[in-house]
């Protein structure tokens, strides 16, 4: 309100309407007088004022009638009245006054100082509910702009208020009713609605039985959530199909050998790493193969899968450990399959003792004699696959009844900021006093793993010659 | 503790290049080790490179420098390597790099 506030007088007696405008301006206030109730409505309508002062007994439009046209006129509503009328009238007067809807009503003669602390009480009012009519307005336009859809349900669940987005779901006359669909909402916080997919919040509302119902439009989100599922379901079955191709279907099992293997990726079918073993039948034995593609993933994965396999063709068409690796180093440097790997390969006989072994810069076998602590089978180690014109030897080792052998990857005894050394040494440690081949692989991954997730892939390749067997 | 950054620094030694390498080299530092080493072949002047104040490597690293060695030889050329410290020896040991690439004793 800008200036001193406005007052309409209408009285028909001029003397008591200079009278009270007196009172009014000294109070004030800035007053327009006019001389009866037509004036008066007309002069409301024309500019309102911040208050209609009307004499009660005027001739034509009495104030009674001004008042109730002023109420009754939706741009002149707000305006508050106050209606001054004799004493004779007193009673009926009070009565009809207030059901003309006057806001105050006072009897003459009336005291100045009652008269203007009236009308500032009146202004207070009427600012408070300019203030409540501004906020109503601003929640109703952000009740009607947001994209959510939101309803008001009372304590039955009919639906009291709605705003645009929710009547475009359900209709222009959801108001008044009861929508089935919300109370599911309600209950499971999420609503399918025509291939649409909500997410329902409910709020009580202070004070009352009143409940707000949101939905929100998750419908995007969820979409994306779903291809982001269905393309790790895809990744990992590529993973699993390519991890299954780097190891064996099957162990193969006689009664000179038994073997047992664990692989880090293929039991937790998270990662994909390039580490592999291999059990190959030959004519005379069978070759233990262990080996580590250098990287991770897909690309190291398909590595390994292309030495496994070249390994069995050599193996297959006779050649000897050594002179296999030699070839594989061949096959890795000339088409620059993979940078490096490293493996290890046992040849084992049937009916002999000797073992030979030919390592490609591999960490070393663990020994398991059945008469003695465990060692390293072999000390000395060849080049890594991948460094051109790299020759290879095999060394021998005895391999007796009874006897085991741990082959591994790195990844079982790398930790970072320490020797290698150190972990070759705690996986020979972990070697001692456990027989059996399961609870030698559950021991070393308990000590060697434990509960953690190793940075890198792991196999594990267990063997043990029978001692049921004479070892001749 | 800030931690040991792979870094590459070149230095003239008697008409020689040398390339010290220190911090950790795993597969952040190998491009640059390789680019590194292939400029220096390409210069054609004597090369050096020493590891001794290499503080890690891992396979990529020794990765890099297989391919270095493969590529040097079928160019013939010839450089040497200083080797690091234990713990950095240890790795060209155990996969056997140490016959393979030309230390210098």
């Amino acid at each position: 309100m800008t200036g001193e506030p406005t007052i309409l007088l209408a009285d028909d007696d001029e003397v008591g309407r200079y009278v009270i405008a007196t009172m009014l301006r000294r109070a004030g206030f800035a007053v327009r007088e006019v001389a009866d109730g037509l004036q008066a409505v007309s002069a409301v309508l024309a500019d309102p004022p911040d208050i209609a002062v009307l004499d009660v007994k005027m001739p034509g439009l009495d104030g009674f009638e001004a008042c109730r046209r002023i109420k009754s006129n939706e741009a002149t509503r707000h305006i508050p009245v106050l209606m001054l009328s004799a004493t004779f009238m007193e009673t009926e007067a009070q009565v009809e006054g207030l059901e003309t809807g006057a806001d105050v009503y006072l009897t003459q003669p009336v005291e100045a100082p009652v008269l203007a602390a009236t009308i500032r009480s009146m202004l207070r009012a009427r600012s408070l509910e300019a203030e409540v009519r501004q906020a109503a307005r601003e929640w109703s336009t952000t009740f009607d702009a947001i994209s959510d859809a939101v309803a008001v349900l009372d304590a039955d669940g009919v639906v009291v208020r709605a705003n645009p987005a929710l009547k475009a779901i359900f209709g222009d006359d959801v108001v008044g009713t009861r929508v089935a669909a919300l109370e599911v909402g309600r209950e499971s916080g999420e609503l399918e609605l025509e291939e649409r997919t909500h997410s329902v919040r409910v709020d009580a509302m202070p004070g009352t039985d009143r409940l707000v119902v949101t939905l929100s439009d998750v419908t995007a989100a969820r979409r994306i959530e779903r291809e982001r599922a269905a393309a790790l379901a895809r990744e990992r079955t590529i993973s699993r199909t390519l991890q299954q191709t780097l190891l064996p279907e099957r162990l193969p099992s006689d009664e000179d050998l038994s073997l047992h293997a664990w692989h880090l990726a293929a039991e937790r079918e998270l990662i994909v790493g390039g580490d592999w073993y291999d059990v190959i039948e030959t004519r005379d034995g069978v070759w233990l193969v262990i080996g580590d593609v250098a990287g991770h993933g897909v690309a190291a994965a398909a590595q390994a899968g292309q030495l496994r396999h070249s390994l069995r063709v050599y193996a297959h068409e006779g050649f000897g450990i050594a002179e296999s690796v030699r070839r594989l180093n061949e096959l890795v440097t000339r088409t620059e399959l993979t940078d490096m790997a490293t493996m290890c390969v046992l040849a084992l006989t049937h009916g002999a003792e000797a073992v030979q072994v030919v390592s490609a810069g591999h960490p070393p076998p663990v020994l398991v004699p059945a008469d003695g602590p465990p060692r390293l089978a072999v000390e000395t180690s060849g080049i890594v696959l991948g460094a051109a014109g790299a020759g290879y030897a095999h060394s021998t080792f005895a391999f007796r009844p009874g006897d085991r052998l741990a082959l591994y990857t790195d990844g079982l005894v790398e930790r970072p900021g320490e020797l290698i050394d150190d972990g070759i040494a705690r996986l020979v440690a972990a070697c001692d006093g456990v027989t059996g081949l399961a609870p030698l692989r559950t021991r070393i991954v308990e000590q060697l793993v434990g509960d953690q997730h190793p940075r890198d892939d792991v196999a594990l390749l267990l063997a043990e010659r029978s001692s049921k067997v004479d070892g001749r | 503790m800030k931690p040991p950054v792979f870094k590459i620094e070149p230095r003239e030694a008697d008409g020689a290049l040398v390339l010290a390498l220190s911090g950790e080299l795993d597969l952040a530092g190998a491009p640059e080790l390789t680019e590194a080493l292939d400029a220096a072949k390409a210069s054609g002047r004597p090369l050096t490179v020493d590891l001794r104040e290499l503080e890690f490597i891992d396979s990529s690293g020794l990765g890099a420098l297989v391919r270095f060695n493969n590529a040097a030889a079928a160019a013939g050329f010839e450089y040497i390597v200083l080797p690091g410290p234990p713990q950095v020896h240890r790795a060209f040991v155990l996969s056997g790099l140490d016959q393979a690439l030309p230390f210098s004793s």
